[in-house]
């Protein structure tokens, strides 16, 4: 009786726990947002947002600034083992330190970035956490999860121009889930060990944007668009243990100084 | 051959269990309906309930402490697992503060919590089934063994006892 007792409580707790071991690997659940549109889609809606993005911006073409954000965004995709992302780096001219990603891998940078930046590699890491947030889907996730898919979905078929404003708008000052910025941060820092970058160099360009915009407003700005703390990203990038012999190789050939005076 | 003495009283056949007992046999069951909708929010309040109703009933009858202590027993896990996925949710939700929408993202690390949730409502669901059918054979006067749990009530219930014999006798107060 106490065996048979024994075996049978075995079973019952065997049984759950199988079920639960289950449903980790087969998780029933809602499909995410991102998954309703195709990479192919995405690219095309992006182009199509991207050109008329540009339309209004004044897009850097000066030889010297895009040659040497290419050499940074060619080092970045080194490390990228594949992508199904045809990147497009754009570069505008604007005072605010910032750079964003678009659909499609269309990632915008702010001239006020390079300006502010001391090195291309700072430049990288913040490259390396935009791509981040492309390769991992967050931009699609996001813009499809604001507006819905159809809305996105009608701008293949030429759309109307006001939802086409929209979704640029959406796709352009998109805020991101405090999840996927850390892990676009966590992507971002794999991208520059694996690229020769250093690390550390994320804490470098951090640091400048908390204290370019005062402690006062990006805190408090920071806490309602639920970024993880500025503080610990720092951390988190000055903590990275690179691998073992783990060497970094320089951006040769761009003279930063020069391409900050092209700018 | 001599048969080996059991251990165990034996059990009555559903022609000798008065339909009074039967019902109260029922109702260890059918009330864990009622307190789990209350208990829902706070799954404390059922097996509270549970255990109130036992100790009400388990003198009336041998069959009916059978059903009341297979009731009650089998509830405990199912509180357990259902408070622990009301303090998983709450940590996930207001203590670490993720949104709804980071729950449902692709490839996030909240597989092991909706692997857990399924599993608890899973376990919800067999348990109210077996619940209901055990009450439904109870009305019969009819057994019902739950898996592990049916084995531990039976033991419980009709396992020989040196004091079963004895009878509280009541006396007048001392002079």
């Amino acid at each position: 009786m106490n065996s048979k007792i024994a075996t049978e409580l075995a079973l019952l707790i065997g049984g759950f726990l199988i079920i639960w071991l289950v449903f980790i690997y087969v998780p029933l659940r809602p499909k995410a947002p991102e998954a309703a549109l195709s990479i192919e889609q995405e690219q095309k809606i992006g182009s199509i947002l991207i050109d008329a993005y540009l339309q209004k911006a004044t897009v850097v073409t000066d030889s010297t600034v895009t040659s040497a954000v290419d050499q940074i965004y060619d080092r970045l995709l080194s490390g990228l083992d594949t992508t199904e992302y045809d990147y497009r780096i754009y570069v505008i001219k604007n005072e605010d330190i910032n750079a964003f990603a678009s659909l499609g891998g269309n990632i915008v940078i702010f001239s006020g970035l390079l300006e502010y930046a001391d090195s291309p590699e700072e430049v990288a890491a913040v490259l390396a956490h935009e791509m981040a947030h492309v390769e991992k889907r967050h931009v699609v996730n996001k813009v499809v999860k604001e507006l819905g898919i159809s809305l996105v979905l009608s701008i293949l078929s030429g759309g109307d121009v006001g939802f086409l404003n929209q979704i640029l708008q959406q796709s352009v000052s998109t805020v991101f889930d405090r999840s996927q910025e850390s892990e676009a941060d966590d992507y971002g820092l794999e991208l520059l060990e694996r690229t020769e970058i250093h690390p550390n160099v994320m804490a470098a360009i951090f640091r400048k944007i908390r204290d370019k915009y005062s402690s006062s407003t990006y805190e408090s700005l920071e806490f309602l668009s639920s970024h993880p703390n500025t503080n610990k990203r720092i951390k988190k990038s000055l903590n990275y243990k690179t691998k073992e012999g783990f060497k970094t190789r320089s951006l040769v050939g761009i003279d930063w100084q020069n391409v900050k005076n092209a700018l | 051959m001599i048969e080996k003495e059991s251990i165990y009283h034996p059990l009555p056949q559903p022609e000798d269990i008065p339909t009074r007992e039967r019902e109260d046999a029922m109702g260890g069951y059918l009330m864990m309906f009622a307190a789990l909708a209350a208990g829902l929010p706070l799954p404390i309040i059922n097996l509270i309930a549970a255990v109130i109703y036992f100790y009400i009933n388990k003198a009336k009858s041998r069959f009916i402490k059978f059903h009341a202590y297979q009731s009650l027993i089998s509830q405990i896990p199912t509180t357990l697992i259902n408070a622990g996925l009301v303090f998983w949710t709450v940590r996930l939700f207001f203590y670490q503060s993720i949104t709804f929408n980071e729950v449902f993202s692709v490839g996030s690390e909240y597989e092991i919590y909706w692997g857990y949730l399924i599993m608890v409502l899973i376990a919800n669901l067999l348990y109210m089934i077996f619940s209901l059918v055990a009450a439904f054979n109870a009305r019969k006067g009819q057994f019902f063994y739950f898996l592990f749990f049916g084995r531990m009530a039976y033991a419980y219930a009709y396992i020989i006892r040196d004091n079963d014999d004895i009878q509280f006798v009541n006396k007048p107060p001392s002079v």
